[in-house]
């Protein structure tokens, strides 16, 4: 059974691209177009992953990341920030809220695709 | 040339209180010289002074206002033209910024829609592509791998000859049986010869009783029972013969039928061997002929398979390229907002206007390096999106 990973951008096309991504790996995805959005997608599925946007409308990634973590059937979900943000200070708030990865866009497919595999694990 | 004027104003200013000073003048002179045409003159020229004097003070006036008004009218010139900036402002913000901010807004959108609308399209054929790689993947299975030597022709022999080796094994069991079927038939010529023997036996029985029953006659009386017992094994001797006879037909018979039976599984034998023989290199021929076909065509399939793989890389890549439009999205969309800052500092009069505050906001909502490089402005600095080093793009906690 294939594992589904939670995609959330405010971007169609960037989703676009990191579906693309996964699912020729053999993953399942859902999407969420903002973190508010997203929310209502973890509605008791089984999710293996989260790949987040940071800056987002409606509700920022680092907002999400801590309303997951609030969530006890989520909560141990792996989650990766991607964003165009390399700033230190921001990665900090995002381990503090219980990142498990910060990519930095635009990503490599191999990066993602390997950094998705380790995760999920 | 505002100088020129104050110099000039100062000499206008002068000349009537020198006018009054003389007539003053001369009319103490004219006091003091009584009784002379002189006192006359001298208050005539007095009159004059002072005429001149009020000419001059009106003179000054008139000059003064003149000044005043020209003042008041460039005062004037000058308020048309703050009102004149404050509608341009005015225009610029409820105008040149909101159509700005469209045409912005616009090209975002058409460019998203044109990304998400490639992307699609790229991703369809990514997924046809692996289906394709799928459908190779399963024909080369099948086919095989030529290499490794276990390709479909090679099943296909395997079977073939199996198939022969079975008949090869009935062939076997059938000679097997042939050669019972010759033991068979020798049996039959000792049975034939067991049969005369049986006959010749019964023939000198016969002959024996004949012998017996005659020595009975002759013996007479005392040889009556003899003579009984005499025929009694002639007729058992008889009927010996007859059974031998007929085991001896029956024999000759059947050893016919194994000798005829002999005959044809021999010319069987033969003949098995050459449709043995035959099979053989039909056979060969067949799956030599089945493995020019295949083999190209399993060499076709990994082709495609590798070439399919390739495609299918490029175009993952590529889409990956589309990320672009994610980066100028939100430079575009940073922009946007700030001339909608600007937008509103100028509805509130040009008074409001604060670059400080916009360039300030504008900073605090930038993602990507490219945009801090830009608003630094170094050396004319005009970010290019460049490549990253590998250790900033990714980090595991």
């Amino acid at each position: 059974m294939s594992k589904t990973v939670l995609i959330v951008d405010d971007s169609t096309s960037l989703r676009q691209v990191v579906s693309m991504t996964l699912k020729s790996q053999g993953f399942d995805v859902v999407e969420g177009c903002d973190g508010k959005d997203a929310l209502t997608k973890l509605d008791g599925r089984k999710i293996s992953l989260i790949v987040s946007d940071l800056n987002m409308p409606n509700m920022d990634g680092l907002t999400f990341v801590r309303e997951v973590k609030k969530m006890a059937a989520y909560k141990f979900v792996p989650i990766i920030m991607l964003t165009t943000e390399s700033d230190e200070k921001l990665k900090s708030e995002g381990q503090a809220a219980g990142l498990k990865a910060w990519m930095v866009k635009p990503f490599k497919p191999e990066q993602m695709i390997a950094a998705v595999t380790k995760l999920v694990a | 040339m505002k100088k020129h004027n104050k110099n000039a104003s100062k000499g206008r200013d002068l000349l009537p209180m020198v006018l009054i000073a003389s007539s003053l003048g001369i009319l103490v002179l004219s006091t003091i010289i009584e009784s002379s045409v002189w006192p006359f003159v001298l208050g005539a020229a007095a009159s004059l002074c002072c005429v001149l004097a009020i000419h001059e003070f009106g003179k000054k006036k008139n000059l003064a206002l003149q000044a005043e008004v020209q003042a008041l009218l460039s005062s004037v010139g000058d308020s048309g033209k703050t009102d004149h900036q404050e509608a341009e402002l005015l225009q610029l913000a409820e105008m040149w910024v909101p159509t700005l901010n469209s045409q912005l807004s616009t090209a975002n959108s058409q460019m998203e829609l044109g990304i998400v609308n490639l992307a699609e399209a790229f991703s369809e054929i990514h997924s046809k592509l692996n289906d394709t790689v799928s459908v190779a993947s399963n024909a080369a299975n099948v086919l095989g791998n030529t290499s490794a030597g276990n390709g479909l022709a090679d099943h296909v022999a395997q079977s073939l000859n199996g198939m022969l080796s079975s008949i090869r094994n009935s062939f076997d069991e059938k000679a097997t049986i042939m050669q019972e079927v010759k033991g068979f038939i020798s049996s039959t010529d000792e049975l034939a010869k067991m049969a005369a023997s049986v006959e010749n036996l019964a023939a000198r029985t016969n002959l024996l009783a004949l012998n017996a029953a005659i020595e009975a006659a002759r013996a007479g009386e005392d040889g009556r029972g003899f003579s009984i017992v005499a025929d009694e094994v002639r007729k058992f001797s008889m009927l010996s013969a007859e059974t031998g006879m007929k085991i001896r037909e029956r024999v000759q018979l059947i050893a016919s039928a194994a000798k005829k039976a002999g005959e044809g599984a021999a010319r069987m034998e033969t003949s098995d061997e050459k449709v043995l023989s035959q099979a053989s290199e039909t056979l060969s021929g067949v799956v030599e002929q089945f493995e020019q076909v295949t083999v190209p065509l399993q060499q076709a399939s990994e082709q495609i398979i590798a070439n399919t793989n390739q495609v299918s890389s490029s175009l993952n890549n590529a889409v990956v390229h589309f990320q672009f439009q994610d980066r100028v999205s939100q430079i575009l969309g940073h922009v946007q907002e700030s001339l909608g800052q600007m937008k509103g500092q100028l509805n509130a009069g040009l008074g409001a206007l604060n670059v400080g505050s916009l360039m300030h906001e504008l900073e605090r909502k930038y993602t990507m390096a490219e945009e801090r490089v830009n608003h630094s402005g170094k050396a004319g600095a005009k970010a290019v999106a460049k490549p990253k080093t590998s250790n900033d793009e990714l980090t595991f906690f």
